[in-house]
């Protein structure tokens, strides 16, 4: 199904385009959740790693915890400003050009084209003179930090959802159907596929 | 020997001094489940142990009697039989002290075991050790069993050697074979010795004693051979009949190992097809954007509003711009209406749009070289010309950047895109149906796991003592088995057949010489030792012959008494084998002389209990007295019916039986065990009840005393 999905750079021309001004940079998130959200359920911080399951942990690198915060944000279509204490801010490791690689992981499969999604809901979720920047009257820089700061803001209302749950269940993330709930349970409203008895739209 | 009176005293539950007088016949001493059956049989058990062991223990003392004692007071434990043997009465007393100290521990003391013999007046007392004179300890083997699984004697690997040994004449044949041994040896020698003087003959005579030598060393070799093959046989013999009974639960089970086994691979399977990594799908297949098409939507909304002012925009500038050229360029494509951006819809729908002769835009034909034809086979070529680098831009260009057009770009594969991600939301439902499914599968397997399991279980407790490893090897041996057993029995006859050949080698070269010492001085000693070597054979023989005759007289007798005790109902015949090993096996033979492996329990208790009887009928026949036979409930596998006829049968045999049961009890109206009365009147013999003294407390040992009351 992810292959029609994934042609989705396949008409934008291939010089510098703004996605990938975009991809070199790395979202910031608030420090808290490294400790109670990113390290419990994935091997943020642990080093590339093939045995993701073995460690009982159910994603892979920082950027995935950071994936599903985003899109909780999105779709609950609620965002958090983070602190202002730059203390108390950090960069995620990765840059956004290479989220989604995965090319030491076994078993799972690559899915770069996530990203333009990613920046496709940034692009229709942030306010920017569009006009203006073809014209150069602002500066690309400016119009990425505000992509970036909208996806910071998903994210971090994202986290501090993830970050209930596991206060009230540890091991709430452990279920396999976890954050398919999550995302099914958030995504219900906007539908008219006729739901079954497995969707819990209820809770 | 006749038991003529029994007692207990303090021995556990019977309390203080209970007495049993019996008669010569059937003795039953019925009662039930711990009114102190067992007790009484232990008590005997324990009074018969001449081997000094067991002398005194703090367990075999009465609780109830301990309870009742006041600091310091003590009092005995005593077991007694008086009993007739050869016209002489005697009684045989064991007994030990106990005392009860301050603090309420218990000590023994004391212990004494007398044999005390009545004659006339006189009185002689003897260590009880002396009992064995009386009663063999071997042949005690022979006359006590506890419950129907102790019956079968030959079970003791030397029972059978025992028993000819006590019951045949054959133990006085051992004396005189080392005599004869010796004999022969010294014949032999004196007519060698007589013939060394017999120069003619001395190279015949030495070729002769070779022959003889040699003879008689591979013989020997040979017998040695033949019984170790003779043991192999009988141990691959023993080892199929174990498996005989196993044999169908082998089958069984490992037929249900390979259910079980397929059902587990299926398992796998269908556990393997289950693919929950939901949280992976939402990334590696993108599930995540299972509601991105309101934010697509979204998208294309804003880009198409931004596009449509960039274009418009640009417009307005190279129109007021007024570049000839541009001019030029601008009218061809003027309309009244902003037009797409030239890659709208793209090069490979255009084309298609174009070969299918309409526009699937606004849904409207467009024939070939129609003027929409033409306009959509212009707006091609246009987008391929854009494609082309711009040869000649002369104007400064509007805009710097063509951020937007990558937007709008992205906006047309997006909506492309967009049925895929509506139909997001049903593919993950049917995965998650799917894998519902799946587990359901699993689940039914489960279940199905469980019977076979279960089934396991029911076979693996059912064939007694083996392990399943046991079970399937056995099954991989049976051929294995029965091809070793047939080649050691095929030996087996090939070495007999040596056997004969060299004895009769021996035979001549011993005849041949006693040949050449006729008419010397030698002759004397050849016929002294062909005659001492004749005698020699002939107790071998005799040995054996009798050794046959005794089994075949405990077979009659056997037969005899398993023909009484079961009148109206199948019985088969008994024989008793000897093993290649010495040991003997009591067996069940049909009339086709095919041998009965499985006889049900009752059949099974009363074929061994015939054999009982034989035996101690052959005993008093030789000693010229009874030995009693003392059976703790034989009869539990008998039906009622089956049971009275048992012991109306035992009744007239003549013979003193005692035995110990719960037969002839009955639950009256208020639940209570008490005897039948009216069966018990059909038994003709001594009866007597034992049963608990109420009340009791059931969870005080104390209080629990066994009384006996003689029924008849």
């Amino acid at each position: 199904m992810a292959d029609i999905l994934n042609n989705i750079e396949e008409l934008v021309d291939k010089g510098e385009k703004l996605i990938d001004i975009w991809g070199r940079r790395k979202p910031k998130f608030e420090k808290k959740y490294e400790q109670n959200v990113m390290r419990v359920i994935s091997d943020y911080g642990v080093g590339a790693s093939e045995n993701t399951g073995a460690k009982g942990k159910i994603l892979g690198a920082g950027y995935e915890p950071y994936i599903m915060a985003f899109f909780i944000g999105l779709y609950s279509n609620r965002r958090l400003p983070l602190t202002e204490e730059s203390d108390d801010l950090k960069d995620l490791g990765q840059p956004l050009q290479y989220w989604g690689n995965l090319d030491s992981k076994k078993f799972r499969k690559a899915y770069p084209a996530l990203r333009s999604y990613i920046f496709i809901a940034l692009v229709a979720k942030t306010d920017i003179d569009w006009i203006a920047l073809d014209k150069g009257e602002i500066k690309v820089s400016t119009v990425i930090t505000k992509l970036i700061e909208t996806m910071e803001e998903y994210a971090n209302y994202g986290f501090s959802v993830m970050e209930d749950k596991l206060k009230n269940d540890k091991s709430c993330f452990f279920s396999h159907r976890s954050f398919l709930d999550i995302f099914l349970q958030l995504t219900t409203k906007r539908t008219t596929v006729a739901d079954s008895d497995n969707f819990p739209e209820e809770l | 020997m006749i038991i003529r009176k029994i007692e207990i005293c303090n021995f556990r539950s019977y309390y203080k001094s209970n007495t049993f007088e019996l008669i010569n016949g059937l003795n039953l001493i019925i009662g039930s489940n711990g009114d102190g059956k067992t007790t009484f049989y232990e008590a005997l058990e324990w009074l018969f142990r001449t081997d000094g062991t067991n002398k005194m223990d703090g367990k075999f003392i009465s609780k109830k009697r301990i309870d009742e004692l006041f600091a310091n007071e003590s009092d005995d434990v005593r077991v007694a039989m008086t009993y007739e043997h050869k016209g002489t009465v005697k009684t045989l007393e064991k007994m030990f002290h106990f005392t009860k100290s301050f603090d309420g521990e218990v000590s023994t003391s004391n212990y004494s075991y007398i044999l005390t013999e009545m004659n006339g007046v006189e009185r002689t007392v003897n260590d009880g050790i002396r009992f064995d004179y009386d009663f063999p300890s071997e042949l005690r083997k022979y006359t006590m069993f506890k419950g129907e699984g102790d019956l079968d004697v030959f079970q003791s690997s030397n029972a059978l050697k025992m028993l000819v040994e006590t019951f045949s004449d054959v133990k006085d044949f051992e004396a005189y074979f080392a005599f004869m041994e010796y004999a022969t040896k010294k014949a032999n020698q004196a007519r060698d010795n007589a013939q060394k003087l017999d120069k003619k003959n001395t190279d015949k005579i030495k070729q002769l004693k070779y022959t003889i030598d040699r003879e008689t060393g591979m013989l020997s070799d040979i017998e040695r051979e033949i019984k170790n093959k003779e043991n192999e046989a009988v141990n691959f013999d023993g080892l199929l009949k174990s498996i005989e009974q196993s044999k169908e639960a082998s089958k069984l089970l490992i037929s249900v190992n390979r259910r079980i086994e397929t059902l587990s691979q299926k398992r796998s399977q269908t556990r393997a097809r289950i693919d929950e990594n939901y949280t992976i799908n939402l990334l590696d297949n993108m599930w995540i954007l299972m509601g991105f098409s309101d934010i697509a939507e979204e998208y294309s909304s804003k880009i198409n509003k931004i596009d449509l002012k960039r274009r418009k925009l640009e417009q307005d500038y190279l129109l007021t711009a007024g570049a000839d050229k541009v001019l030029k360029k601008m009218q061809s494509m003027k309309t009244d209406f902003v037009p797409l951006p030239v890659h709208i819809p793209g090069q490979k729908i255009m084309q298609e749009m174009l070969d299918d002769e309409v526009c699937k835009i606004c849904g409207r034909p467009a024939k070939k070289h129609s003027e929409a034809w033409e306009y959509m086979l212009h707006r091609l070529e246009e987008y391929k010309e854009s494609l082309k680098a711009d040869e000649d831009e002369e104007i400064e260009p509007y805009y710097k950047n063509n951020y937007i057009v990558e937007l709008q770009k992205r906006d047309t594969t997006l909506n492309d895109n967009l049925s895929e991600i509506t139909k997001l939301r049903k593919k993950i439902q049917d995965a998650i149906a799917f894998n519902n499914r799946l587990h359901d599968e699993v689940k039914k397997i489960d279940a199905n796991l469980d019977l076979e399991f279960e089934q396991k279980k029911r076979i693996l407790a059912q064939t007694d003592g083996l392990s399943e490893e046991q079970l399937l090897a056995n099954y991989e041996s049976i051929s294995n088995w029965i091809d070793l057993k047939n080649k050691a029995e095929n030996r087996i006859e090939i070495l007999k057949r040596q056997r004969s050949k060299h004895r009769e080698e021996l035979e001549n070269a011993q005849e041949a010489l006693s040949k050449l010492a006729e008419g010397t001085s030698a002759a004397i000693y050849a016929m002294t030792a062909l005659i001492i070597r004749q005698i020699s054979d002939a107790f071998k023989t005799a040995r054996e012959t009798n050794k046959k005759r005794l089994l075949h007289a405990i077979e009659d007798e056997s037969n005899i008494f398993l023909d009484k005790l079961n009148t109206n109902d199948f019985k088969g015949t008994i024989r008793i084998l000897e093993k290649a090993n010495g040991q003997g096996e009591v067996v069940l033979m049909n009339n086709d002389n095919t041998r009965i492996f499985h006889p049900n329990t009752a059949l099974r208790t009363t074929y061994l209990m015939s054999v009982l009887f034989a035996i101690s009928k052959l005993s008093s026949e030789k000693d010229k007295t009874e030995i009693p036979l003392l059976f703790d409930a034989p009869t539990s596998s008998f039906t009622e019916a089956k049971e009275s006829e048992f012991f109306n049968v035992i009744s007239t045999l003549n013979k003193q039986v005692i035995i110990v049961t719960k037969s002839f009890l009955k639950e009256n109206a208020n639940h209570e065990i008490v005897l039948d009365r009216i069966k018990v009147n059909e038994i003709s013999g001594r009866v007597f009840r034992i049963e608990k003294k109420k009340p009791f407390d059931d969870k005080n040992l104390t209080t629990i005393q066994t009384v006996i009351s003689k029924i008849k």
